[in-house]
């Protein structure tokens, strides 16, 4: 039986750029013999940072009807727990995660910039699992998706892709990656368009800025519900008010 | 270093915060607005309220136009 403490002290010796030059050759060797798996877990630096939040107690659970079917209990605690650690941020948070088993496969912080996350995704090693991903919307950026997001329906492995917002869900569902490049910029330009014209539509003069605010949430938000769900066949998007 | 990663070929993922709230009322974008809208034909509540205001004889600071206790003023 091999301790734990061997495992490290040989994973110490070996380095990894060793490892990965000579993992071909390794595959390839059929001599039999004992083989130690090389999927040992590096540490993940965000993945740290992630599980050290702070969780937020003091709002409302996210429960299984408020996401979709497919999801497991794991997969709802993952999505629960991602809004109470993410709540109270000031910037992005993205996850991927596996909807069945509800385990995190990626994990990504938006560095110095506050309005965008970028991540890093290995299809091979999540091929089989179906995966969705979750990013926050902090307080001071409107809740539903800006003509920026939209990238999953160009990913075969991404079937759904929630957005966590002070109050709200948005799940964008689609399972089948037929979008072309063209199609995603076309939504991607109404989306942006709809937006600034219910912008520009709004009463600056009568309302004041939360007023205003208010009511491009609530006319981009309906704006895209119709839109999408009624133009594609293969999208779904749903909100969901959640009452804290 | 070496070009083969064992865990295959990555795809790099984004994903934005949404639109700011605070860039959407801006002063640049609100004046942006208002001139818009004084350079439309298109009647805006404001306009209908001075209307409704003008045909009464009431005289109304503009300032206190932007909410509905002007009726009850």
């Amino acid at each position: 039986m091999i301790s734990k403490k061997d495992v490290i002290k040989f994973i110490k010796k070996v380095h990894l750029e060793d490892v990965t030059k000579s993992y071909k050759d390794l595959l390839k060797d059929n001599r039999g013999g004992f083989l130690i798996p090389f999927e040992f877990k590096l540490t993940d630096r965000d993945y740290e940072r992630y599980r050290h939040l702070p969780i937020n107690w003091s709002i409302g659970p996210i429960t299984k009807e408020d996401l979709p079917d497919e999801f497991s209990q794991r997969a709802v605690k993952t999505v629960d727990m991602f809004r109470r650690k993410t709540f109270d941020l000031d910037y992005e948070c993205l996850i991927y995660f596996n909807i069945h088993s509800g385990n995190i496969v990626s994990c990504a912080f938006s560095d110095n910039r506050h309005d965008e996350v970028n991540a890093v995704i290995f299809p091979d090693c999540i091929e089989g699992m179906h995966i969705a991903s979750i990013h926050n919307h902090p307080h001071q950026y409107y809740s539903p998706p800006s003509g920026k997001n939209f990238e999953m329906l160009g990913l075969d492995f991404e079937e759904y892709e929630i957005i966590s917002a002070k109050n709200k869900l948005w799940i964008l569902e689609s399972k089948e990656m037929v979008f072309d490049d063209e199609i995603i910029q076309d939504i991607r330009k109404k989306a942006n368009e709809s937006f600034q014209s219910y912008l520009h539509d709004a009463n600056f003069v009568l309302d004041n800025g939360y007023q205003v605010i208010d009511n491009v949430e609530r006319d981009y938000g309906i704006f895209l519900l119709n839109y999408l769900n009624s133009e594609f066949e293969n999208i779904k998007l749903t909100k969901v008010d959640l009452n804290d | 270093m070496t070009d083969f990663d064992y865990r295959g070929i990555p795809v790099h993922v984004s994903r934005d915060a949404g639109y700011s709230k605070i860039d959407s009322i801006s002063p640049e974008k609100r004046k942006k607005a208002k001139e818009k809208k004084n350079n439309s034909n298109v009647k805006t509540r404001i306009d209908v309220l001075d209307e409704l205001f003008s045909k009464m004889g009431v005289i109304v600071h503009p300032e206190r136009m932007t909410n509905w206790y002007a009726f009850t003023d």
